[in-house]
């Protein structure tokens, strides 16, 4: 278990490296000037003062380097070039909390909803339930979630005045971004907890459980319920570590200060401390969210081993 | 003196071409407001807060490197200069003493002496001297500093270009010295009229808490000094900042309001919304269907016009294999219909400009096109010599040795951003070229940071461009075009030549001419030589209307103007 | 090992597979025939199923509109008529007119065929990419599947964002430059399930078995690898195209699809979003469009996934 654990965090080093690289060098590639969209126009002359400021006049390589030897030295992410005095640091500290708080209670209601409606389907297959939750699931994975935003901030928030239309701070000011965070996730968990019940029930372990006198109910909660429960836990991993990414669309319709909006303000603006800021921020929580769901998955699927598994 | 004051021409600093945002000002009084003037200070309500929102953040604090329109707009609230451009109710602008109580200018108009007032003090109580504008600007001609606005004054302030860009002067040396702790005396390269306009362009920051804090000032409330009506209470980056009174202030006896809330939203139509339910004060409104629903309201809101002074245009690529002729250029500089367009795609909020100056530019004090009779809408002539632009235009293919039909001819119209509106207004062009010319248009969707880029390396055939000047006078916005110091400098536009020579020293000439009338006319020159060889192409200038909560009092701005946030106040809100 | 439902049910058939292959040695072209038995039968099962059957019609459906529907409606879907600004739904524009005065049915068929067009080819290309990288994983195993899985953990990470940006910007705005922007990081996905799969299956007796009695690699993986993945594989595909036509939609709200003045049905979505209040039908059509399509596969693919799925038999 030791070693398996070290050596994921090994790969996952390498992993991390090769992303910082890669996006160093995009990032640089891109067309688009960061001291451009910063200072919007001033003479080419003018331009290059600002530039040699923060080091841009220098080749990309060299860039690189010095940028690699303060991150590791400092762990620091670097002054971001447009937010002017504020380190990539200070805006993840300030900002992904936002972007979890949402994520974390949307991502609550897409497990347990979602696992919810999942098993009734699936219990009741070929029912009028099957079919409505199967309907009603694959209808909100269909809908683009920028027009799920818009016709919620119309009928709740602006038609019904239920709850504020954009903005963040109140308990209500989390409902609408919440419903549009959920509401896709909640339909992709029911549809995989419903194919995943489907085939724990007909294994040869719970067929042997019905046979002996195995109550359906109790089948049902010992046998089904945590075996079909496995590749929900791969699909929670990743989805952790996207929570502090946040939703763009969700942020910037509701005007929430969360990381999302910086990412996408960031990449257009081509901010590279913050773009590679953000991105190492994002790569660092995927990759232990995914040594994570290893680990896990030995705890729910006790016929996988750890050891043995790569 | 005060004659000498009220002709410079000034404007408040809008902080790039994109933003153009206030102009002269129609206020279309929904009836009562003059019934009350007579009894305001019965009126005031209890509760003294104004809301407005946004629709980017504030980035940062430091005046010397966060100029964006955001920034520009909120260091307005918090910093004050030594002298406040005001919008005055009808519609004109005055400049007022702010930090200097007056100024005095010598004969040749060369030397600017400000006398700062006794009791003009910082947040935190520490008084304002000559030093703290000393310091400020001999730091923004540091260029490790990177002051983003330090190039506003090369050319301006002696000395101040040389500091900049390093050719042999140090900030020390540049035409800013405090005589005394009072005052502070700037010595400039020519007679600029539009100077106390520019000195917008650099709010004072203070050398104590600039050299403790060093690269941190600015980047929280607690890492600036400020001296202006309103202090911050608190920020919220991305969401709001509430401003308070600021009981330092020298003028804090005249300031109304004891708070001020910046909300920050980003779709339009959330921000009418926000109006509608109550929870902001004002909204600048572009969508006809939005402004419907706020005139559906009655007189709950008071309505107000104001011709922007940023011009929207189109700059063609004069190195470009086409483009580097005339004709051709022409020919698209006339081959589309500026009143469909202004109808079409800006729903008529706009004005179609025939000439790169918006109405509300002047010289001295006269309206530009007034003294120049009308001679500067170059395009509506032009449209009349050259009816058929198709012809022209094959006239210039065949000239430069191509195929004479148009239908072969590609070219790449650059978007400045990815918005639906650069998104359908680059549509409709392409519509109307492909109608009156025939010729076959590529639109290239891009954010405006990489279209600026493009354009850097002339890699572009059309550019969609705009530009807000830095003051009201026509050089504002010809100076753009400048071939050695303009933004769009040769390198960029492609523009070399006789012609290009000419306009230089036409703008040389005119910054040398005191007489207002030759002036003026030299500016109508030079344009003939820009707009008239299709070097750009003026497309519109926008109409804003901005709605007002009817119970917001004094709410006055104008493009020239930015909104006075001392005078408003509230009076019978629910 | 990612994958859900699993093709592990072939243990009822080891007996009966051991029996054969025993005694026929040399016939094994044989083995042919249960396979098409096989899709013949997953045919008959996906009838049945309403829901699925009903995808499948709405799918034609709305495929023959993108065809034929500039022509049915006689309007150019480019041309913009400004006295005819942002009209409701009439008899001569069945969809109403957009702000510029433009034909709306036309414009959703015509916007329709990008984004089918975008679906289909990217997920062509995730496929493609993506088994075959997940085959050499699965199949060759040792350091090549170390490899090859560490690949997908850095591609995995990559800003998405950024490759798309990145990639528009270079390559310009065209249907080309869109399907390698949206599929370049897409594979990784496919990789580790087809990756899964084969390593599942590998390990099961009748492979064993088969390789027991002489079976060279190659054969083993057309005759039982193959076959045995192509279903979940073919689940994956219908679910892959929605999503796809989704992450153009994304793609085109933040203003980076495809170049103007073609359009898709998530610029027109995108578009119709600022208008909402006041004229609901700009959105409401397009955005019914993408949904009509959307449901369609997702219908279709689960009626497959359930005629594949020799467990579920009835």
């Amino acid at each position: 278990m030791g070693r398996f654990i070290l050596k994921r965090t090994a790969y996952g080093l390498i992993t991390l490296f090769l992303i910082i690289t890669a996006t160093f060098f995009l990032i640089s590639a891109a067309p688009g000037d960061p001291i451009a969209a910063k200072v919007e126009v001033m003479p080419e002359r003018a331009q290059e003062v600002i530039r040699a400021k923060y080091g841009l006049d220098q080749p990309t390589y060299q860039r690189y380097f010095i940028y690699m030897k303060n991150l590791i030295t400092t762990g620091d992410f670097g002054e971001s070039v447009i937010y002017t005095g504020r380190s990539v640091n200070d805006i993840i500290r300030d900002n992904a909390p936002i972007s979890a708080k949402i994520g974390i209670i949307a991502l609550f209601f897409q497990i347990t909803l979602g696992v919810l409606l999942g098993m009734i389907a699936a219990l009741n297959r070929d029912k009028f339930s099957d079919h409505f939750i199967r309907v009603s699931v694959v209808l909100a994975i269909c809908v683009p979630s920028f027009v799920f935003a818009a016709l919620l901030q119309y009928f709740i928030g602006f038609k019904w005045g239920i709850t504020p239309i954009f903005g963040w701070g109140s308990f209500k000011h989390y409902i609408l971004p919440v419903a549009v965070y959920a509401i896709g996730g909640i339909a992709s968990y029911a549809k995989f907890m419903r194919n995943s019940t489907l085939s724990v029930m007909n294994e040869d372990y719970v067929l042997t459980a019905r046979a002996k006198g195995c109550r359906r109910a109790r089948t049902v909660r010992k046998h089904i319920f945590r075996n079909s429960l496995i590749p929900i836990v791969t699909m929670t991993g990743p989805a952790i570590a996207g929570i502090f990414a946040g939703s763009f669309i969700i942020e910037r319709l509701f005007s929430i200060p969360g990381l999302g909006q910086y990412y996408v303000k960031a990449v257009s603006d081509t901010d590279y401390t913050m773009v590679l800021g953000l991105t190492i921020f994002f790569a660092i929580l995927y990759v232990i969210a995914l040594i994570l769901v290893d680990i896990l998955y030995g705890v729910v699927d006790p016929r996988i081993k750890i050891a043995k598994g790569e | 003196m005060k004659k000498i004051i009220a002709f410079l021409i000034i404007g408040v600093l809008l902080s790039g071409a994109l933003i153009g945002c206030k102009s002269d000002t129609t206020i279309v009084d929904n009836g009562e407001e003059s019934l009350e003037q007579g009894e305001i200070e019965m009126k005031i309500d209890k509760e003294q807060k104004f809301v407005f929102s946004d629709n980017s953040a504030v980035i940062g604090l430091n005046p010397l490197l966060n100029t964006t329109a955001p920034d520009n707009g909120l260091h307005d609230i918090i910093l004050e200069t030594l002298v406040r451009r005001v919008a005055d109710e009808d519609g004109g602008t005055i400049m007022e003493p702010a930090v200097a109580e007056r100024w005095d200018i010598s004969q040749d108009g060369t030397v600017y002496t400000f006398f700062i007032r006794e009791n003009a003090l910082w947040h935190d109580g520490v008084p304002v001297t000559a030093h703290d504008f000393v310091y400020t600007y001999q730091q923004m001609a540091n260029p490790k500093v990177g002051s983003t606005n330090a190039w506003l004054f090369d050319g301006i302030i002696v000395n101040f270009g040389e500091a900049l860009y390093d050719k042999g002067k140090k900030p020390e040396d540049i035409g800013v010295r405090a005589i005394d702790d009072r005052r502070v005396e700037f010595t400039l390269v020519k007679p600029y009229s539009y100077f106390l306009d520019l000195l917008n362009g650099a709010r004072p920051v203070r050398q104590d808490k600039f050299e403790e804090w060093g690269s941190e000032y600015g980047s929280s409330m607690n890492h600036v000094v400020m001296n202006g009506p309103f202090i911050i209470e608190s920020w919220d980056q991305n969401v709001q900042m509430t401003l308070v009174k600021n009981e330092k202030y020298w003028d804090a006896d005249n300031v109304k309001l004891d708070k001020v809330v910046r909300k920050v939203i980003t779709e339009p139509q959330v921000a009418v919304q926000a109006l509608l339910a109550g929870e902001i004060d004002v909204v600048r409104a572009r969508e006809p269907e939005h402004k419907m629903l706020m005139e559906r309201e009655g007189n709950r809101f008071r309505t107000i016009e104001t011709i922007v002074r940023a011009p929207e245009f189109y700059g063609f690529n004069a190195q470009n294999k086409y483009f580097k002729n005339p004709k051709i250029r022409l020919a698209f500089s006339l081959g589309f219909d500026r009143e469909k367009y202004v109808n079409d795609i800006i729903d008529g909020a706009a004005v179609p400009l025939y000439s790169l100056m918006p109405p509300v530019m002047s010289v001295g004090e006269t309206l530009y096109t007034n003294m120049v009779k009308g001679e500067n809408e170059i395009i509506k002539h032009l449209q009349k010599q050259y009816t058929d632009p198709k012809a022209l235009l094959i006239e210039g293919l065949i000239e430069e040795g191509f195929d004479p039909d148009p239908s072969k001819m590609e070219v790449r119209l650059a978007t400045r951003g990815t918005s639906e509106f650069s998104k359908r207004s680059s549509e409709w062009m392409l519509q109307q070229w492909r109608e009156n010319l025939g010729v076959t248009i590529i639109i290239d969707m891009m954010e405006w940071n990489i279209m600026w880029d493009r354009v850097g390396e002339g890699d572009y055939d059309i550019s969609t461009a705009g530009w807000g000047p830095y003051y009201n006078d026509p050089n504002g916005l010809l100076s753009i075009y400048h071939p050695e110091i303009g933004y769009f400098d040769s390198a960029k536009s492609g523009w070399v030549g006789p012609d290009a020579d000419r306009f230089k020293e036409l703008l040389e000439l005119a910054s040398n001419t005191p007489d207002l009338d030759e002036r003026a006319q030299l500016y109508l020159d030079a344009e003939k030589l820009l707009v008239g060889t299709g070097i750009i192409s003026p497309t519109y200038t926008r109409v804003d209307t901005t709605y007002v909560a009817d119970y917001a009092k004094d709410y006055i701005f104008n493009t020239h103007a930015s909104v006075d946030y001392r005078k408003i106040y509230i009076s019978g809100k629910k | 090992m990612v994958t859900t439902d699993t093709v592990t049910s072939n243990e009822i058939y080891e007996d009966e597979l051991f029996e054969k292959v025993g005694i026929k040695k040399e016939l094994s072209e044989h083995m042919g025939r249960p396979a098409l038995t096989y899709w013949a039968e997953v045919w008959r099962r996906f009838r049945k199923n309403k829901l699925a059957i009903t995808g499948l019609i709405m799918l034609c459906i709305v495929t023959l509109l993108t065809i034929i529907g500039p022509t049915l409606s006689g309007h150019d879907y480019q041309y913009m008529d400004s006295s005819i600004r942002s009209q409701t739904p009439s008899a001569s524009h069945w969809f109403g007119t957009d702000r510029m005065g433009r034909d709306i049915f036309t414009r959703v068929s015509v916007g329709g065929r990008i984004s089918l067009i975008i679906g289909l080819l990217c997920t062509l290309v995730m496929f493609t990419i993506g088994s075959i990288l997940g085959a050499i994983a699965g199949l060759k195993g040792g350091w090549v599947d170390d490899l090859i899985m560490r690949i997908c953990e850095f591609v995995g990470n990559l800003p998405y964002l950024i490759i798309v940006v990145i990639l528009s910007m270079v390559m310009g705005r065209g249907l080309f430059s869109l399907v390698f922007a949206l599929s370049f990081i897409s594979w990784v996905g496919t990789t580790r399930m087809v990756r899964g799969q084969i390593l599942q299956i590998k390990e099961q007796d009748f492979v064993k078995a088969a390789a027991a009695l002489g079976a060279d690699s190659k054969r083993i993986i057309i005759k039982h690898l193959f076959p045995n993945t192509l279903g979940i594989i073919m689940v994956t595909i219908t679910m892959a195209v929605p999503g796809f036509i989704l992450g153009e939609a994304f793609l085109s709200y933040i203003g980076l699809g495809i170049r103007p003045p073609e359009t898709s049905w998530g610029a027109l979505a995108a578009a119709g979003q600022e208008r909402l209040m006041f004229y609901p039908h700009e959105l409401f059509f397009p955005s019914l469009m993408l949904v009509i399509t959307i449901l369609s596969f997702h219908l279709i693919g689960d009626g497959l996934s359930d005629a594949l799925d020799p467990k579920l038999k009835d």
